[in-house]
């Protein structure tokens, strides 16, 4: 480690530290601190019935390990995994054969799925709860077209759920693949059909291999970004749908437990990084075995 | 009613007090004219007029009909007022201590739930004034001045509101008027409830319905018992929703059959063309208030208790009742209202409403939540 620092000081001249200066306080104010301070907070003595008081007390990180908590920690875990494998499934073709369109299609698709960037977390929510519903919802076109006999409601439902994350996180997953797949080298994939291999076949057996990093990085990506999310859940889902991240908000925006949002939060963020880690370390062992 | 035919001020010219309080400042604020618009300190009295206030009041319908009014309370006094739309006060309050430690004042007026107001006490962020500067707290219903250990006045009541049982029309031909229907597996996957226990008051509705009363919440295993059998209702409820919004929405457009709402806001919607109704249940509708409680760190606090005095008139919560349909705070006796007025907004009356347990969630709150999520929340 020591010896790394001296290589790099020794290469890297005095100035180069002094530019990153500027960006390493920005992050240390805007983000270190605030985490700082969460992670006092969800020390502090909760008073019930009113607010919170400083102190070093370890109650909310007990009532953290309750089963009910506990239990929705796993269904978040499995929810947001489910959510980042849906979305990589499609976004990677999707991605893949739009960095191979004419550059003028590619930019008007481009500009259409970013566009949903533009829309906030709570009209995609409602919009979902729309589409899904019974009153003006998709199930009426189909009671039109003679297919169901009445409409039906699919929402709040866990279905409701991961439809309204993988919208969400669409478009950071295409923003995460694109860079990557539009430098692919196309002497790679033309080599694969010259030797006689179908587009989908060298979509398969050349550019998923190669592209594992992008990929991983994709699925990471999508896999914080929903664990983050809390008004899908909360507008789409039902109780035993509701995130880690609805009882973080309820605890902190309506029983004023601030330390126990706190001490949940930490744990997410501490979960969270550490299946970051193991799915980055797994994929970085098998792209060294390979 | 003979009230119905005489004006506020003759009112108070024929009140044994009005003599009395016509001599205080507070009062001469709330009837006077913008020049007229004092009250007084330890420095003498003070000229309100152009003085302005932010004040908070629950979004939507609630919060519009609130703002339609304080036009006439600038014109009587010069104070202006910037109508805030809060949200639920469990949130408020929260906010509004964020923003206090912070500096910020996000209202000087607000108003708070019982719970909130509970809460706001306990976390010190609330003024406390002398009644004295309220005379028009006279007109009030016993238990609408609500005083610290001190005896200084926190809370002041705002209005009322019950909580019924409110119906789509199109879903619903004819409208269950017991709060037992909620368990009637009739209504499978078509209700909307309250998803907090600190405003839902599901706890005092089940322990009325099925208990025989409120007495089984004297206990926490007496809690239990009610909970489990709250929880019987889980297979019917589509929606747990936590701000009135929502649900609104959803009984609107009969996305939910039925489920429990605000009296008021239905009343008002149903006027407005929504396909909605309200019944009050046998057992009783739940009745909960909203007080009116000052922030600590306004800079503006005689504007802020003339606003409150003005507000505690009889005319003034007749207004709020007619246009909001919401449940006056002033004694029935002081107002013109006549009786099919009076049932339109309260029903049966405060007598047969459920006054909620609040001190079960000032002092147990975080083991009714735990036990809530457990239970209700839970798969």
């Amino acid at each position: 480690m020591s010896t790394d620092t001296t290589e790099q000081a020794t290469d890297t001249p005095l100035r180069a530290y002094r530019v990153l200066a500027f960006p390493v306080a920005v992050l240390g104010i805007f983000f270190l601190a605030p985490f700082g301070f969460m992670l006092a907070t969800s020390f502090y003595r909760r008073i019930e019935g009113g607010f919170y008081e400083p102190a070093f007390v370890t109650d909310s990180y007990e009532r953290l390990f309750s089963k009910i908590f506990l239990e929705r920690t796993a269904f978040s875990i499995q929810i947001c995994l489910l959510v980042a494998l849906l979305v990589v499934l499609i976004g990677f073709p999707f991605t893949f054969f739009l960095t191979r369109m004419r550059q003028r299609s590619q930019t008007v698709l481009l500009v259409l799925t970013l566009s949903a960037l533009t829309l906030s977390e709570v009209i995609v929510a409602f919009s979902w709860n729309v589409i899904l519903g019974r009153s003006s919802g998709l199930s009426n076109v189909l009671v039109w077209l003679g297919l169901m006999s009445e409409p039906k409601s699919y929402a709040p439902s866990y279905l409701a759920v991961v439809l309204g994350l993988m919208y969400i996180a669409f478009p950071y997953c295409i923003l995460t693949l694109y860079p990557s797949l539009s430098r692919l080298d196309r002497e790679i994939t033309e080599a694969a059909e010259t030797l006689g291999a179908s587009p989908w076949r060298t979509f398969w057996t050349v550019v998923v291999p190669i592209s594992r990093l992008t990929i991983l990085a994709a699925f990471l990506l999508v896999f914080v970004f929903t664990l983050g999310s809390y008004l899908i859940a909360a507008i789409l889902g039902r109780p035993q749908h509701w995130t880690l991240s609805v009882f973080i908000s309820d605890q902190a925006t309506f029983n004023a437990n601030v330390p126990f949002a706190a001490a949940m939060a930490m744990f997410l963020t501490v979960l969270s990084l550490a299946i970051v880690g193991a799915v980055s370390w797994l994929g970085g062992r098998g792209e060294r075995v390979s | 009613m003979t009230e119905s035919s005489i004006s506020r001020r003759e009112f108070l010219q024929r009140s044994g007090a009005a003599g009395a309080v016509l001599l205080l400042p507070g009062l001469l604020a709330a009837c006077g004219t913008a020049e007229e618009a004092t009250t007084t300190s330890a420095a003498g009295p003070i000229d309100l007029a152009g003085s302005k206030i932010k004040v908070g009041t629950y979004g939507g319908f609630f919060e519009e009909n609130f703002a339609a009014i304080y036009p006439d309370f600038t014109a009587e006094t010069g104070i202006e007022v910037e109508s805030i739309s809060q949200p639920t006060s469990e949130a408020w309050v929260v906010q509004l201590e964020q923003a206090a430690q912070a500096g910020a004042i996000p209202a000087d007026v607000s108003m708070l739930s019982v719970v909130g107001m509970l809460r706001a006490m306990k976390g010190d962020i609330l003024a406390g004034f002398d009644e004295a500067t309220l005379p028009n707290s006279q007109y009030l219903a016993p238990g609408f001045v609500r005083k610290d250990d001190s005896g200084l006045v926190k809370g002041v009541g705002a209005v009322s509101w019950y909580i019924t049982l409110v119906s789509n029309t199109d879903r619903v031909a004819e409208s269950p008027d017991t709060w037992t229907a909620l368990w009637d597996p009739q209504w499978a996957d078509s209700l909307t409830l309250l998803s907090q226990p600190g405003n839902a008051f599901l706890l005092e509705i089940t322990a009325v319905s099925f208990f025989g009363g409120k007495e089984i919440l004297a206990t926490q295993d007496g809690v239990e018992e009610v909970l489990a059998k709250l929880a019987e209702v889980k297979p019917n409820v589509k929606l747990w929703y936590r701000d009135e919004a929502t649900a609104q929405q959803a009984l609107n457009t009969g996305e939910v059959a039925m489920g429990q709402f605000y009296h008021d806001i239905t009343e008002y919607a149903a006027s407005q063309g929504e396909p909605l109704r309200s019944v009050f249940p046998k057992e009783g509708a739940i009745l909960d208030s909203g007080e009116w409680a000052i922030t600590k760190t306004t800079e503006n606090l005689a504007a802020c208790q003339v606003f409150i005095n003005w507000m505690c008139q009889p005319a003034v919560q007749a207004r709020l009742a007619r246009t909001l349909g919401t449940s006056p705070t002033v004694a029935k006796e002081h107002m013109d209202l006549t009786d099919e007025e009076y049932a339109s907004f309260s029903g049966p009356g405060p007598d047969a409403a459920i006054r909620p347990d609040y001190r079960i969630y000032a002092d147990w709150e975080d083991w009714i939540n735990q036990k809530w999520t457990e239970q209700i929340f839970s798969e």
